[in-house]
Parts: structure tokens; C-alpha cells; sequence
């Protein structure tokens, strides 16, 4: 969720031009390293700052709005590792201050002021950023921070310092490095810039430690809390250089000009700096896209900045005789490189105006530079605009997450399954077509509602789930598995979408009326003739005849004539029938059909299925013919078999006291019919051998079919065994 | 070693502004509709999200959800809208829905005065089994016909308060009332951390059998509500 609210801002600020206005306002930036020197009293640095705001043409000086000094080398004299000298510091501000009154302030008709905004100093390096007064309410969300590069990549000799703030809407940001010197050690400055690059980091929450910086990574715009908040407060943001929308980096890069010394001397003294500056390391790097990605800096049309004898024109005379090379740069970065100016101009985000060294400047060997630039500002923002563009983006995001959602269309409509004269075995099928109109493919499933009983009924061809592509469609049979023991079942099923909605699919399903899933009690009562000795099985009943009687305590019809009929047959072959060729090739419908039709002659039916049927029967009782109380008597806990004969002996006393009359008459009629067609030892390793493990299925179905699923396996096992056993004996 | 010396200038920026990519705070809330079937649940969603009226909206047959989002004061408020069939034979399956939702809207119809008693049934269910803090609104769908009505606004009304629920009389097909009565709820929905995290009300899945992809219908998505700062 916080991934969308952020997709949100970004969306936002891409289109910020629709509800910002910019304005473009002076930002002043200067760099000089004074080599350690003593601050001289009552030093001007004038022209640093001015030379670049004045104007000679119509002899007017430009008043900038934010005005960045930085320098390097204040103090490195041994004692400044050890403590602050904070004396330094002030002195260095002082003169800042006094230059910048001079400059701007006094003499001004106007009332011009400028306010110290922040200042920041890791040992030699230092940044103060003074702002005019005027805008100092809307710098907000003031920051700074140091990255130390110097020695083992903690001493601060070496390394950036950085300042931060809102100016009106724009996050800006000022970095002031010192990188490695010497002229091989190119990589060692790539490797300081990278450094700061990735290091440095402001926030506006409380700072706890370097491993907070270590361990921050940038997030979004505007950034967010580090990785590793464990220690920082929730409520605090994070900026990396990079998160800034303008970002001016100064400093003493100390890249030199690769190229021999007395070429380059010649090059100056014949003012030929272009040429000299396709050799300017930094630039050479930047071309190559190793250091100061996406960074600006226009031509340099001033000569190289260092290195000269202190307080002369003249470049290095010692025995080093460095080769002069621009070691002082001011570079910038903005993250949208133009802007609409007053919705209608497109102009650069930051222009320069005017980029030198000053040359009147001449107490250290590094001549000062500075730099001019007009910045388009985000001024105001629109805020009726921009919530109006939020509601618009909220809108759009709600649209594309709905029409996202998977969308099925199912035929027919609604879903209604209707199966009426269902008899038992029958496997009516209703075809189910669902056609995927949404904008992305679907995962469709079938699944039981919190109110389903039947499910396990159902079949589905093919089964779920369904992957189903836009604009296809997928035809699905659900069929029903008539081998219940319930007459009427009225069901929900839900055809599930991933990730989308639910579609009822109603079920109603009536049995015919019929033997099937009938219990005992509820057939007629059965007909005896005493006269012929027989059975009644026709349906009309000759009731006037006074030799018929009602046999109460005899179980239904159908399964005396079933019964009956098997035992007959002197034929039944346990082994071959529950052989899955024979199965297979049982059609049981015709017989069937005549138990629901009270035609008992089953002259034309095979003994096989005859047997099926007969076990069917039992099975669709609504409840096992030895009931679950019973088995549950039986078998009180869960895992024992019935091993011992005195078990045995029990279990057939509780058969005996438990069972009603009618059910215990088919359970004898029935044990007494497989005893009759049990095979003998022979036969059962004959058939094991050749197809496997029949003798455990033969068991397994004539023990479900009258203990039904309710017993563990092993225990059904015992119990039929047991009980054949103990029949064979009486 | 270094020096140190901060200095954190903390002006105030605890409002939102949409330059620097401060966001209010999200909310999610799963609400769901209940009623009779034909009082008019899909209309009144398919108005409010989409702006839609059709005279013949074809009828649920399950559940389907859209979102919306709207704000309240610096909230965003992120609602997942299950709108439900009405039909009394789906009535069993109705709390797989509601269960683990933070707010519902029982309507019913102004013309039609058994679908009223009907809402009362579900509001009695929603009081006795759905989450214990959840917003309940109900809604006389169909206030454009009145010259039919058969549901006095004065009955409702009382009704609603002796309940506590938000009540507004709507109609999908004007419009009336109908973003008044979702904003009604999203104002009163708690947006605080604690109270719609929505874990406290939601028991899980409501069916128990292994469900693929059932996260969404068992309500497991609870509102919840994200600072994103």
C-alpha cells in the first residue's frame, strides 16, 4: 500500500510544472583555497564576490539571493586535527561578512542584508551560505553534514562538507571538497568524489552515528527514513546529495592537466586555454562518465588557479615545479535540466552568468573562483492546483487498479445446476462456460461455499483450476456423482476468481424416489405367502388373501430377492468380480433401473451384477447397516483390531443385543451369502498372484458397504473376517 | 576527529506539501453492502465509483469488489467495496464477506417496505456477528421514486438512531446522496493506528477447506492504515 502512496508522489512531482511557478533568483558561489594561511587583518576579498555581479555595461551590480563561499585549506597545522580551533573559523566568517557588507549591503540605497543561513567545516574545509534576509522565512528544513576522505577515509584533511535547505520549494544543496592532490592520483579523487557522493547525508531528525549513513540507501524523492531506523526517529527525512533538485558542488578538485609542464606554461603564455582544457582531468573524467555524473560546468575561459609563488602572477618556481593546472571548480547539477518559466519559456533550470578567478587575489598559491548563476526557483506552489491534480491521479490509480481486477462472464447466467430424477449411479453433467472479459489473464477455481455438503459429489471436467488468457474462454463439465445417501440436496458452490469476484453456482439436485438411500424402516414391509411359501415381490398386493402376512422383522424386499436370487446362482465369484475387468464391464443402469421399477426377475442379469447392486444398496443406506454407535462399541479406541477370539465373542454379543431385528436379519442373510461364496485358500493366492492385491479389495468393499467410511481400514478388515469366522463356526 | 558541529534548523513541515513528496497518511477499509436483492447495492457502488446508472443493472450472483479512494481531511482513505447478491438464497454466504470488514451499507428500498424489514435483519446480524466496532450506514436506495414510497424518512430515521447507524436516503440514479453517505462512513471510520488495523475483527478465512487465492473474499485484507512517513 505505501508503494502506491508512493507511486502517487512520484506521479505528482512529475507533473509539478502544472502547479509550480518558478522564478528565477542570483545564486553567488566561490571557492579559494588559501593554502593555511593566516587570515590577514582586515583582508577584503571584494572582487571574489563581486567581479562576477558587476555588470560593466550598464555599470550595475547584480544582488544575489544566496550567496555559497567556500574554502579549503583554513588551518591544517597539526592542532586543528585534535580541536576545533573555532577562532579560525569566526576570523574566516568575519572577513566573509565585512566582503559581503562591502559588496552589497553598504552603499545600497536599498535595505539589503544577507543572514549567515549555516555554516559547516570538517577541519580545513569550509561552507558558510548566507541568504538575503528577505528570504531567510522561506529557507526551511536547514541541514549539514561532513564526509571525512583524508587518511585511512576518516581524517578530515581531506573530504566534503555539505549544506542543505528548502529554499521556497527547491531543495538545494552546496557541497564544499578537498580531494586528494598530486598529479597521479586522479583515481584517489574519482574515489573521494564517490565517497561524498554516497556518504553524505542530511537530515532534519536528531544524528546518531556514521553507521546511520552507512546504512541509509536512498529511497524516494524527498527521501525517507534509513534502512536501519532502529536508532533515528520516524518522523525525520533524509536527503542524499542526489535527492536535491539543484545541487552546486565547489571545492579544490585537484585535478591537473595532464600534459608536460613546460607545454602547458606555453599554452598560458600564448592564451590558448581551449586547447589546454581537453587535457583537464576533470574534464577527461567526466567525459568518460567516472566522477560528477550529470554535473555542468561551462567553459573555463580563465587561466589555471594554481599553482603560483605566494603574492606573485608567477606559477610554481619551486624545485617541484608543478605544472598550473584549474584545481578550483565550481560545478552544478539540477535534476530537471530546464524549466516553463511562467508556463511559457523553457529555459535552463541554472544558467551561468559569469564563471572566473580572480587574479588581484594573490596571499595563497591558489587564485580564488567564483561563479555567477540565474536558478529558476519553485516559487509557489498552487495548492488548489496540485490537490486537484492528486484527487485526478487518485482517480486514475482507482480506475487502473478496477480495471485490473480479473473479470469473468459465466453461460448460462446465473449458474443454476438443476438435476431432477437423478437416480442413484447416475453422473449428470452441466456444462459451465467462463469467458474472461477483464484487461488481464485469470486464475479461475471451484470451491465448496462455507455451506456446502455435497462438493464432494461434484466433478469437474477439466478439473480446476483454470487459467484462463483475456478474451478466451474455458468450458468446464460439472458433473454429479449420483452415489450419495441424501434424497434432495440444494448446495452453493463458488466459482472463484484470483484477485476478483465470486460467483454463486447454485446446486439442486432431487433423487428419484426408490430403493436407493432408503432406510430399512422406510420400504414397504415385507409380504410373505404362507401357502406357496414364497416371498411377495410384485408391488400390488394381494392383501384379501389370508395367507399373506407381513413379515416385520424381515428386511425389505429388494434385498431378499437380491439375496435370494445370489444364492441360487451357487455361482457367485467374489475374487472375479471385484476384478476391475469385471467392473468395468458391469452396466449396472438396466438392473438398476429395475429395482427403482419393482421388477425383481433378474433372470437376464449376470451374478456379477446382481452382487453390485446388491452392495450399492447397502452402501446408499442412509445409515451403515451395522450403525456408528454400534461400530463405535465395537471399537472403542481407534487403533485396535479385533485379534483375540474373546473379542470376537463380544463384538457378536453387542451385534446381537444392539441390532433391531430387521437389520440384524439382512446383516445374517448377509454373512451367510458371502460365507457360501467365500473362496478357499487356493483360490486367493491363485487370484493374488495374478492380478495383485484382489483379496484386500474384495474385503474392503463388502466391509464398506456395510460398516460404510467411518472405522479405520484395518479395523473394517478385522471386523468382516472376524464375523465370517464366527459364522463359519455356528 | 571531525568536527561536528551541527546545527539542525527543525522548521516546521508537518503539513503536506505536494512539491516535496510528504503524503498523508493511507487508510484501507473492506466495506461491504448488504440488502435485499434489487434495492439497488451494485447501482449505489457503480455510482459512486464510476459515475455509472444503469435502469437495468443485471443482478449479483456473488460478490464482486471495486476500489475507491477518498480523503478525509489529510487522510487518504483507500475503501475495498464488496458488494454482495441479495438474493435470499445466498444469504448463508453473506459473512464471508462481511467478516473482517470495517464498515457496511444496509440498504434498502424506499417503494418497497419488506425490503426495509429485511435491512433490519441484517443490521440485527451485522450488530450480533460481524467485527464489534464496525460502521454501519443505511441506506434508502430508490429516493427518486417517492412518490412510491412506502418507507416514511421520520421511521428510518429513528430507527437508525435508536442503532447508531449513519443513515441517508440515496439514489443511485440522481446521485443523491450517494458520495455523501461513502464519505459519511469514511469520516467515521477510526484512522488511528491501533483501532483499523482491522486484525482485531477479522478471523480469518471463513471457510475452511484449502481455498487458492481466497485472501481477498476471506477478508484476511484488513484495513489498515500506513504513515508513509
Amino acid at each position: 500500500m505505501s508503494t502506491s502512496s508512493n507511486r502517487l508522489e512520484i506521479r505528482l512531482k512529475e507533473r509539478e510544472d502544472e502547479y509550480i511557478r518558478y522564478e528565477r533568483f542570483h545564486v553567488l558561489v566561490g571557492t579559494f583555497n588559501v593554502n593555511n594561511k593566516q587570515t590577514p587583518p582586515n583582508i577584503l576579498l571584494e572582487q571574489w564576490l563581486s567581479q562576477v555581479t558587476e555588470n560593466q555595461e550598464i555599470e550595475k551590480s547584480t544582488i544575489p539571493d544566496i550567496i555559497a563561499v567556500g574554502f579549503q585549506e583554513i588551518d591544517t597545522s597539526g592542532g586543528a586535527y585534535i580541536y576545533d580551533d573555532k577562532k579560525k573559523e569566526d576570523d574566516w566568517e568575519h572577513i566573509v561578512r565585512k566582503t559581503i557588507a562591502a559588496c552589497y549591503e553598504e552603499n545600497n540605497k536599498k535595505d539589503i542584508q544577507f543572514t549567515l543561513l549555516n555554516r559547516i567545516k570538517l577541519v580545513g574545509i569550509l561552507l558558510f551560505v548566507y541568504v538575503r534576509s528577505t528570504h531567510l522565512a522561506k529557507c526551511t528544513l536547514v541541514s549539514n553534514s561532513t564526509v571525512p576522505t583524508g587518511f585511512m577515509g576518516i581524517a578530515g584533511n581531506k573530504g566534503g562538507v555539505g549544506v542543505r535547505f528548502r529554499f521556497y520549494e527547491t531543495d538545494i544543496c552546496f557541497v564544499n571538497s578537498h580531494f586528494a592532490s598530486g598529479d597521479g592520483q586522479k583515481e584517489r579523487r574519482n574515489e573521494d568524489y564517490l565517497t561524498i557522493e554516497t556518504r553524505m547525508a542530511f537530515t532534519d531528525g536528531p544524528i546518531y552515528s556514521l553507521k546511520d549513513y552507512i546504512w541509509y540507501t536512498p529511497a524516494i524523492v524527498g527521501g525517507s527514513a534509513p534502512a536501519n531506523p532502529q536508532n533515528s526517529s520516524n518522523y525525520s527525512q533524509w536527503w542524499k546529495i542526489s535527492d536535491h533538485d539543484i545541487i552546486f558542488w565547489l571545492g579544490d578538485m585537484n585535478y591537473r592537466i595532464s600534459q608536460p609542464n613546460d607545454q602547458v606554461r606555453k599554452a598560458i603564455n600564448e592564451v590558448s586555454i581551449a586547447a589546454l582544457q581537453k587535457k583537464d582531468q576533470l574534464r577527461c573524467e567526466m567525459e568518460l562518465d567516472r566522477v560528477f555524473s550529470g554535473y555542468f560546468e561551462p567553459p573555463i575561459d580563465f587561466l589555471p588557479t594554481y599553482k603560483f609563488d605566494i603574492n606573485t602572477d608567477n606559477y610554481d618556481t619551486s624545485e617541484k615545479l608543478r605544472t598550473p593546472s584549474w584545481t578550483d571548480r565550481i560545478l552544478y547539477r539540477s535534476k530537471r535540466p530546464t524549466v516553463l518559466i511562467n508556463n511559457q519559456t523553457e529555459l535552463d533550470t541554472i544558467q551561468t552568468i559569469k564563471y572566473s578567478s580572480i587574479n588581484n587575489i594573490k596571499f595563497s598559491d591558489h587564485r580564488p573562483v567564483s561563479g555567477l548563476y540565474l536558478v529558476a526557483i519553485k516559487y509557489q506552489c498552487d495548492e488548489q492546483r496540485s490537490n486537484r491534480i492528486r484527487e485526478e491521479l487518485i482517480r486514475e490509480f482507482d480506475r487502473a487498479e478496477n480495471e485490473s481486477i480479473p473479470t469473468i462472464e459465466v453461460h448460462p447466467r446465473p449458474p443454476q445446476i438443476i438435476f431432477n430424477h437423478v437416480r442413484y449411479l447416475d453422473k449428470p453433467t452441466y456444462p459451465l462456460t467462463i469467458k474472461n472479459i477483464g484487461e488481464c489473464s485469470c486464475i479461475c477455481t471451484i470451491v465448496p461455499s462455507a455451506i456446502s455438503s455435497s462438493f464432494q459429489c461434484l466433478t469437474f471436467t477439466p478439473n480446476t483450476p483454470y487459467t484462463i488468457n483475456i478474451k478466451q474462454q474455458q468450458h468446464v463439465n460439472i458433473g454429479f456423482n449420483a452415489k450419495t445417501n441424501l434424497r434432495q440436496i440444494s448446495d452453493i458452490i463458488i466459482l472463484h476468481v484470483e484477485k476478483g469476484a465470486d460467483t454463486f453456482i447454485t446446486l439442486d439436485v432431487t433423487l428419484d424416489k426408490g430403493p436407493f438411500c432408503l432406510s430399512l424402516d422406510d420400504h414397504p414391509i415385507t409380504l410373505y405367502n404362507n401357502e406357496t411359501q414364497k416371498y411377495i415381490y410384485s408391488n400390488d398386493r394381494k392383501s384379501d388373501s389370508e395367507h399373506i402376512v407381513e413379515m416385520i422383522n424381515d428386511p425389505p424386499i429388494v434385498y431378499i430377492a437380491l439375496i435370494d436370487c445370489l444364492r441360487e446362482r451357487n455361482n457367485v465369484d467374489l475374487l472375479n468380480i471385484f476384478n476391475s475387468d469385471t467392473q468395468d464391464s458391469l452396466d449396472l443402469i438396466p438392473i438398476r433401473d429395475k429395482l427403482y421399477e419393482n421388477n425383481y426377475d433378474f433372470t437376464n442379469n449376470s451374478t456379477g451384477e446382481i452382487l453390485m447392486i446388491f452392495l450399492y444398496l447397502l452402501q446408499s443406506l442412509p445409515q451403515p447397516l451395522i450403525s456408528y454407535e454400534i461400530q463405535d462399541k465395537i471399537f472403542p479406541n481407534t487403533k485396535e483390531t479385533l485379534s483375540r477370539p474373546e473379542d470376537m465373542a463380544k463384538a457378536v454379543s453387542i451385534i446381537i443385543e444392539r441390532l433391531k431385528a430387521k437389520e440384524r436379519n439382512l446383516f445374517f442373510r448377509f454373512l451367510l451369502l458371502v460365507q457360501k461364496s467365500w473362496p478357499t485358500k487356493e483360490q486367493i493366492e491363485k487370484a493374488n498372484q495374478e492380478s495383485g492385491d484382489t483379496f484386500n479389495i474384495c474385503i474392503d468393499i463388502l466391509a464398506l458397504s456395510i460398516l460404510h467410511e467411518h472405522l479405520d481400514r484395518n479395523q473394517r478388515h478385522a471386523f468382516i473376517l472376524a464375523c465370517l469366522n464366527e459364522e463359519k463356526k455356528n | 576527529m571531525t568536527s561536528n558541529n551541527r546545527q539542525t534548523s527543525n522548521n516546521s513541515n508537518a503539513n503536506r506539501s505536494p512539491v516535496n513528496g510528504q503524503s498523508a497518511r493511507t487508510c484501507q477499509f473492506k466495506m461491504v453492502l448488504l440488502g435485499e436483492s434489487a434495492v439497488g447495492k451494485s447501482s449505489l457502488v457503480l455510482r459512486f465509483v464510476r459515475g455509472q446508472f444503469h435502469e437495468y443493472q443485471e443482478s449479483t450472483i456473488g460478490a464482486a469488489f471495486l476500489t475507491q479512494t477518498v480523503s478525509v481531511d489529510d487522510t487518504t482513505v483507500k475503501l475495498e467495496l464488496w458488494d454482495t447478491a441479495g438474493q435470499e438464497r445466498y444469504h448463508s454466504l453473506a459473512p464471508m464477506y462481511y467478516r473482517g470488514a470495517q464498515a457496511a451499507i444496509v440498504v434498502y428500498d424506499i417503494t418497497n417496505a419488506d425490503t426495509f424489514s429485511r435491512a433490519k435483519v441484517w443490521v440485527k446480524e451485522l450488530q450480533r456477528q460481524a467485527a464489534p466496532n464496525i460502521v454501519i450506514a443505511l441506506a434508502g436506495n430508490k429516493a427518486d421514486l417517492a412518490a412510491k414510497r412506502q418507507i416514511e424518512v421520520v421511521d428510518a430515521q429513528t430507527y437508525a438512531d435508536e442503532n447508531g447507524l449513519i443513515f441517508m436516503e440515496t439514489s443511485a440514479k440522481t446521485a443523491m446522496n450517494v458520495n455523501d453517505i461513502f464519505m459519511a462512513i469514511a469520516k467515521k471510520l477510526p484512522k488511528n493506528q491501533d483501532s483499523s488495523s482491522g486484525r482485531t475483527g477479522n478471523n480469518g478465512p471463513s471457510i475452511t477447506v484449502d481455498r487458492p487465492g481466497n485472501s481477498r473474499a476471506a477478508g484476511s485484507d484488513g484495513g489498515c492504515c500506513a504513515g508513509t512517513k
